[in-house]
């Protein structure tokens, strides 16, 4: 192993958003495993019932500067981490650094007049992690739409059942909860508009789709929501759902669940 | 749990001449249900074919540990019970007028013979399809000279594993059955049997709580919850289930905080249990341990609310990715 020089090192000129990356995971996680290698730092991990995993990709083109001359694990409680991003100003940039041999991480916290800096180190523990690798999946049904129409319908559901049933059929796109109150249902269909990508709704289907999971995950998957303007629902029978927050020139978020299965049926 | 043991030793003194024969005697407690009328013994050693009852000793892995272990097989009843030592230096035991110095105690707790195929359905489950009893067992040893006998025993037919579609899919005709594990059948069984053993240890008034009372002195006031004796109940039926599969029920059964609660609790939680067989209780305390052994994180109160999410009916992410060892 080379001496200990700077092992890792990032830039990112807004501090705000590593901050809205963590608080869209932390409550799901709760300690893991950051990789940091030339391409950009990553993260995978699943929630403590394993029903759910999540993974996050920020880009080396997404930093400022990003040094990383071999790869490495950073374990961090992602609780710790909120704690310290909590001290960084709306306008700071953030400088992450390690060196592979230290056990500890620094942030570093500087506005742009440089008159100011602020630096908290953390200390890295040692997880053990257990990566599962995901296939490309072909889905049979895509569905693109505003990342705050997906929290909202989600919220709103969430006070009718524990669990959504959603159903794709071609052109529109049903959501389902039924509870003791009563029920509720929210169509969302097709709709385009060119000047205004973002709230785009956009199906793409191979063959309908019906299923159901449960929507306390989907609530907590809806904070990644200021992340990103669009959200990708990807679907596909008896499989996963895959919720992404596509981060623009950053990377992305993607949370899996496992859907609510009648075993009867199979 | 019910373990209406009999002791046999009056029969000893009747028949001193076993000793003299110099043959190394144990002592089995055997429940009443087994024996039949007349109460008779039982040779450690071997199958025996005594009185009205014919049980025969089988060595198979054991499903939680997957080692070898001692598991009785009642034909007459289509029972399997499993074979408990509790090893204690310092006892003796008196028959008749004569001491046997080896003083272990050694019982048959009833047992499912279901717990004994659940490991390999579990793996057979993987190859997702239906498949006959003889395939799924395939993954077993059951060619080893060790087990080959206790498998044999087990798969005779319409005996010991005739329930098996309460926890499997089945397919097939009359004689030709392809089983396959349910999960959603599998967590309504033990469900089941957790909620009619949290009922007899209510009925029995069995201490399942942290504090530590004398035997046969309870309190009024120290009423144990509902919820502490599922707990309780589903700490010994895990000890009967694979290891990767007791956290999985624990949070289908809405015990996920198991872990959580015997933290705290630790093993005190089932070491004084008031009539129950003390070498079981040692188990299950075991049993608990194990699972709190897990997670030992810190949950947030958002991932506490997630944990109490009604989880049936979903598999385990991992179930639908690879794993490292065949991904990448």
């Amino acid at each position: 192993m080379p001496a200990s020089t700077v092992g890792f090192e990032a830039k990112m000129d807004h501090a705000s958003l590593l901050k809205k990356v963590i608080e869209a995971i932390k409550d799901l996680l709760g300690d893991c495993t950051w990789d940091c290698t030339n391409t950009g730092m990553s993260l995978q991990s699943m929630d403590s019932s394993h029903v759910a995993l999540v993974n996050v990709m920020m880009k080396s083109e997404g930093f400022a500067r990003y040094k990383c001359e071999r790869n490495l694990n950073m374990g961090i409680s992602l609780a710790s981490m909120a704690k310290v991003l909590k001290c960084a100003g709306q306008e700071d940039n953030v400088i992450i650094k390690t060196d592979g041999d230290s056990s500890t991480v620094t942030f570093v916290f500087g506005n742009d007049d440089g008159d100011r800096t602020a630096e908290f180190e953390l200390k890295l523990m040692n997880i053990d992690v257990e990566h599962l690798g995901i296939p490309e999946t072909d889905y049979d049904c895509i569905i693109k739409m505003p990342s705050g129409e997906f929290k909202r319908l989600c919220g709103d559901l969430s006070q009718f059942g524990d669990s959504v049933a959603i159903s794709c059929t071609k052109g529109e796109v049903r959501f389902e909860a039924q509870g003791d109150i009563g029920t509720g249902h929210i169509r969302l269909s097709k709709k385009g508009s060119a000047d205004k990508p973002d709230e785009e709704i956009s199906i793409e289907l191979e063959q309908p789709v019906s299923l159901t999971f449960a929507l306390k995950y989907l609530n907590n998957f809806a904070k990644a929501t200021p992340l990103s303007a669009t959200v990708r629902l990807c679907m596909s029978n008896n499989h996963p759902l895959c919720v992404e927050y596509p981060m623009p020139e950053v990377g992305h978020i993607r949370y899996y669940l496992a859907p609510k299965i009648e075993e009867e049926a199979d | 749990m019910d373990n209406n043991a009999a002791t046999t030793s009056e029969l000893y003194h009747k028949t001193p001449e076993i000793f003299t024969a110099g043959l190394k005697k144990k002592i089995l407690l055997v429940p009443a249900a087994i024996l039949g009328h007349s109460s008779s013994e039982e040779h450690n050693q071997v199958p025996s074919t005594e009185g009205s009852f014919e049980i025969s000793l089988q060595k198979l892995p054991h499903p939680r540990t997957g080692e070898l272990s001692l598991w009785a097989f009642h034909l007459a009843g289509g029972k399997v019970y499993e074979l408990c030592q509790l090893d204690e230096k310092l006892r003796s035991w008196f028959v008749g007028n004569y001491v046997l110095e080896d003083g272990t105690i050694k019982c048959l707790v009833p047992s499912d013979p279901l717990f004994l195929v659940l490991p390999y359905l579990l793996d057979a489950k993987k190859r997702k399809r239906f498949q006959p009893l003889n395939q799924i067992l395939e993954g077993a040893d059951t060619k080893s000279d060790d087990t080959a006998a206790g498998f044999g025993t087990l798969l005779a037919p319409n005996v010991y594993l005739k329930d098996l579609d309460l926890i499997c899919s089945v397919k097939g005709f009359k004689d030709e059955k392809f089983y396959k594990l349910s999960r959603a059948k599998l967590t309504v069984w033990l469900k089941a049997k957790v909620k009619l053993l949290s009922e007899a240890l209510e009925r029995e008034h069995v201490n399942v709580s942290t504090k530590i009372t004398a035997a046969g002195y309870s309190r009024k006031e120290d009423t144990q919850t509902k919820d502490q004796y599922e707990r309780f109940a589903f700490g010994m039926i895990s000890d009967q289930l694979p290891l990767s599969l007791q956290e999985e029920m624990a949070i289908a059964l809405g015990l996920g905080e198991v872990k959580t609660h015997s933290n705290a609790a630790n093993g005190t939680e089932a070491k004084k249990v008031k009539g129950a067989p003390v070498s079981a209780a040692e188990d299950y305390s075991k049993a608990l341990k194990v699972l709190a052994a897990v997670p030992e994180k810190k949950l947030t109160a958002a991932q506490k609310q997630l944990a109490k999410v009604d989880k049936t009916g979903m598999k385990s992410i991992s179930s639908y990715f690879t794993k490292p060892a065949d991904g990448k």
